[in-house]
């Protein structure tokens, strides 16, 4: 008899928790005891659903090993899928202060309009939370953010992740906002997919950090989730945007935000066992607490920047210049006449009041030269 | 550590009766138990442990002994490497490096007198020699016979499928 037969299934079965899923199917295959521990230890596969999905959820009745060998097959399919497996989503919530008009947030999470983005209000110009709904339980295996165009002034910097089979908690998420989620975006990036420790369900599955203007324009970011992960929602956190000091540029503008995977519909029949299957209702954005202020977009300022209308405010301006100096010219001429004459009125008056007001010195002035004029003579 | 703390004597499968301070002693969920129970009575100064052979009782005591001096890193799951000394102190990585027999006689000990830590080191020890070989090898490593039968074989590999597909 080996050694390891003598173990309790329960030690044998906390051996197997250090293993991990891989590992521990490969001792499921050595002999009929570890077959047996690996088989009946529902604990161990749920945990190991969670620890490489994310799946927080399901009933104790579930067959954990059988909802893990599933989620694992999904993986696959996702890997070995021909398209990439774009995942449709529907806005559930966004805290946009209300979008410029035009520029609704659904652009974001369609396909298809590149030329079409999401715009915050002005303003709005950091830690922007979206949420989106998938529809049905997708395995959501990475993301992408890209920015639109050169006419959108103020293109995302930092992004944040998120995925949930429950509708996203945006208020602990708020953890995340400004300087911890700026870090742990950029910590994201630059190892990304590998062995990060946090594997908490309500921390992000993936950062985004694009380079500055004029390079942010039009610049995509795509990132695998850090891991595969069972979720119902896409939560996008948008930290900051960068800015364009010659033109108004104090909101974020995205062109996408997309959610990748494929769809898990056999998923709670294999959670929930005998549980009878209702449509999910639809999410309730209600709960959420807006951070930013819901205001009317001030066109005032943006409208003289909009570059279809730069060349004619130029030329309205151009004309209304050239308008001003021909008013100032026509009202110098006119000034320089007025001024004229006012100046041989008042010269005329001064005389006259000379005149009037002192006629002896005049007298004498005469008599002075008749004095000169005599004594010359 | 307190002057005046006073011992206790474990005593194990051959009879052998080893001093141990309480708070060492305590480790042992096990111990603590008995230890509880019988509060009423101070003079109560020897606990039998029937299960636990002398050379496995010492080798628990130390473990509990250094433990209370330098806490054991905890271990994370799934393990990150194939070698102890990654993921726990030098003492702890060494304490495991024995011989398979005594490990796994360990583990019956940290089971049975219900010490978490070493039951969380041992446990990882085993692990870390099954990690990333083939159930071919794993048999080799622990002497383990194939007692499928070839239909059950043929099932167990079937179900287990997706683990090398990956």
């Amino acid at each position: 008899m080996s050694i390891p037969s003598l173990l309790a299934d329960e030690v044998t079965a906390e051996i197997f928790a250090f293993l991990g899923a891989v590992d521990t199917a490969r001792c499921a295959k050595t002999c009929r005891h570890w077959n047996r521990v690996s088989k009946h230890s529902r604990a161990l596969w749920r945990r190991f659903s969670y620890d490489d999905f994310g799946l927080a959820e399901g009933s104790d009745a579930a067959d954990w090993k059988a909802v893990y060998a599933f989620l694992k097959r999904q993986e696959r399919r996702y890997r070995e899928a021909v398209d990439d497996c774009f995942i449709q989503s529907r806005l559930v919530f966004c805290d946009d202060g209300s979008h410029q008009p035009g520029n609704n947030p659904e652009h974001a999470l369609r396909r298809g309009g590149e030329n079409s983005c999401w715009c915050t209000n002005a303003f709005v110009d950091r830690d922007v939370d979206l949420v989106a709904d998938l529809g049905e339980p997708h395995l959501v295996m990475a993301f992408e953010v890209r920015n639109g165009g050169v006419r959108f002034s103020a293109p995302v910097k930092e992004a944040l992740a998120f995925a949930s089979l429950q509708m996203p908690n945006l208020e602990s998420a708020s953890v995340y906002d400004g300087s911890n989620g700026i870090q742990l975006a950029h910590e994201l990036m630059k190892c990304n997919n590998s062995n990060n420790s946090n594997n908490d369900p309500g921390s992000p599955l993936a950062g985004f950090v694009f380079p500055g203007i004029p390079r942010a324009f039009n610049s995509v970011c795509a990132q695998p989730a850090k891991r595969p992960t069972v979720a119902r929602f896409v939560h996008f956190k948008l930290l900051t945007s960068s800015k364009c000091f010659n033109r108004v540029s104090n909101n974020i503008d995205v062109c996408n935000l997309f959610a990748f995977g494929v769809p898990l519909a056999e998923l709670n029949a294999l959670i929930h066992p005998g549980a009878a299957t209702t449509a999910d209702a639809p999410p309730d954005p209600s709960r959420y607490v807006r951070r930013h202020k819901v205001r009317e977009y001030p066109w005032h300022i943006h409208n003289e920047f909009r570059e279809e209308e730069q060349e004619i405010a130029m030329q309205e301006y151009l004309q209304r210049l050239r308008d001003e100096r021909a008013v100032i010219q026509r009202l110098r001429g006119e000034r320089a006449v007025r001024i004229r004459r006012l100046n041989d009125l008042n010269d005329a008056v001064i005389r006259g009041a000379e005149a009037a007001s002192n006629p002896q010195v005049a007298m004498s002035d005469t008599e002075d030269d008749d004095e000169e004029d005599d004594d010359d003579m | 550590m307190d002057v005046e703390e006073s011992t206790i004597n474990l005593v194990s499968a051959e009879g052998d009766s080893s001093p141990v301070p309480l708070s060492v002693a305590k480790m042992s969920e096990l111990v603590r138990s008995m230890m509880d129970e019988e509060a009423e009575d101070d003079d109560v100064k020897e606990i039998p442990l029937p299960n636990v052979k002398s050379q496995v009782l010492h080798k628990v005591i130390e473990f509990c002994e250094h433990h209370l001096k330098e806490p054991m890193t905890e271990i994370e799951k799934p393990l990150k490497s194939n070698s102890m000394s990654d993921v726990v102190q030098k003492f702890y990585a060494d304490f495991v490096d024995i011989e398979q027999v005594l490990l796994f006689e360990l583990i019956l000990a940290a089971n049975y007198m219900d010490i978490k830590p070493l039951l969380d080191l041992t446990c990882a020890t085993v692990a870390s020699m099954i990690k990333g070989k083939t159930p071919e090898d794993i048999r080799t490593t622990f002497n383990i016979t194939n007692d499928f039968s070839p239909e059950e074989e043929a099932q167990v590999r079937e179900e287990n499928k997706w683990c090398e597909e990956a």
